[in-house]
């Protein structure tokens, strides 16, 4: 009876997997598509990947409406842990699928950045004329906004950048970035709930301060990940103090709320 | 049992074998091949339907083999409510481009003039005309 039903919860997961896997793979020409025919302009493509984390988001809610309304009975009324397998089975389902989405999304915007960085490298080479006298103008950076007086006649020229320097150096870059760091984020996901499961079959024991230093450390390791690859592509020094705001939330919200690890390592603020 | 009752009861077998662990087995039985377990489950059912065609010229029994393969495969394997199609999506996203690319420009350098001589702003962050000394970005009146 117990292995009727986990069989027939499989063949329904697999199904929205199908399902996902055929949405990736029709998204994937299309965002790549929109991405090189707007290079210069995110709008689309974000436009774009807002409709698809809809529709991805409509699997996962269709995982939770069935399970909710005719599954999770069923779990239940055999009880003990083929129940604990089905909640297990469902939160899985969801979190790998979400997983898979996003890196599908990071490998897209990746392709995506990886494609602009010489066209932007070739605008940011080419030269800038005053438009006063037409003399060459010494800029200092192509990469920002700049007011430079002309060597020549010292007329003051305000220069932005070209869009596809904005796009690469901008969202481009910020993308590369989020995808190097992404690996990790989900490190931190499927740490939290192997300690969940861990906690349960230990009926509720409560996490080992060690644990929690294990959780710390991956965490780190997203930001730090994030500001030293943004910085390699930027070439701008790591912008330690966003790691160090990213920490701060995560121990003030997250680890100085539990009383043993605040006993072992005291509030961090 | 009538052909119809037999159809009914390969139906429910092949239903409830698929969702089982004892599918390879019944899929073997039907001669049933496929890539996956859904792509099986369909061969059965075809083989199924292929057989009572032979069995009867009734004209209710052929329109419910005409059927029968879809609804079964309606009962044993779950929608998942999605729609298939992406293209709507595609095209909502590129709606609005012409309209933006028509209001934004191309040019990335600009010098501040003076609205009453024309003269160019020369200090930086000075906004009075090094020339006739009115306020650079100041309307005539």
């Amino acid at each position: 009876m117990s292995q009727e039903l986990i069989d027939r919860w499989t063949v329904f997961i697999e199904k929205v997997s199908e399902r996902l896997d055929a949405i990736i793979q029709e998204a994937g020409q299309g965002v790549l598509a929109i991405g090189r025919a707007h290079r210069e302009d995110s709008m689309p493509l974000n436009n774009a990947l807002t409709g698809l984390d809809h529709r991805v988001r409509q699997l996962e809610e269709r995982i939770d409406q069935v399970w909710d309304d005719k599954v999770e009975g069923q779990f239940s009324s055999v009880g003990g842990k083929v129940h604990d397998l089905g909640i297990d089975m469902t939160a899985d389902a969801k979190r790998t699928h979400r997983q898979r989405w996003e890196r599908a999304k990071a490998s897209w915007l990746s392709t995506l950045a990886n494609e602009a960085k010489p066209l932007a490298l070739a605008a940011e080479a080419e030269p800038v004329a005053c438009q006063n006298c037409g003399a060459p103008l010494a800029l200092p950076t192509r990469r920002k906004t700049v007011s430079h007086p002309c060597g020549s006649c010292g007329t003051v020229n305000q220069v932005v950048p070209p869009a596809i320097v904005r796009a690469y150096f901008g969202a481009g870059c910020v993308n590369l970035a989020n995808a190097a760091s992404l690996p990790h984020r989900h490190a931190v996901e499927d740490n939290r709930v192997e300690v969940d499961r861990w906690s349960r079959a230990r009926n509720w024991a409560a996490e080992t301060v060690e644990s929690m230093e294990t959780w710390r450390d991956l965490e780190r390791k997203v930001h730090q990940t994030y500001a030293e690859t943004l910085a390699s592509l930027t070439g701008e020094p790591i912008d330690t103090g966003f790691v160090e705001s990213r920490m701060k939330h995560f121990m003030k919200y997250g680890l100085d709320m539990n009383q043993a690890w605040v006993k072992v390592h005291g509030r961090s603020t | 049992m009538d052909l119809v009752g037999t159809l009914s009861a390969h139906r429910a077998h092949l239903v409830d074998a698929f969702r089982g662990p004892s599918w390879a087995a019944v899929a073997q039985d039907y001669g049933a091949t496929g890539a996956t377990r859904e792509d099986q489950l369909r061969a059965a059912l075809t083989a199924v339907v292929t057989w009572a065609r032979g069995l009867t010229a009734d004209p209710a029994v052929l329109a419910h083999l005409d059927t029968f393969v879809s609804e079964a495969m309606d009962a044993a394997v779950p929608k998942t409510g999605a729609v298939a199609g992406l293209s709507m999506i595609f095209a909502n996203a590129t709606a609005s481009t012409g309209w933006w690319a028509s209001q934004m420009s191309s040019k990335t350098t600009y010098v501040a003039s003076c609205t009453s001589c024309g003269a160019p702003q020369k200090k930086l962050l000075k906004f009075t005309c090094e020339y006739c000394g009115l306020p650079l970005y100041e309307e005539l009146r």
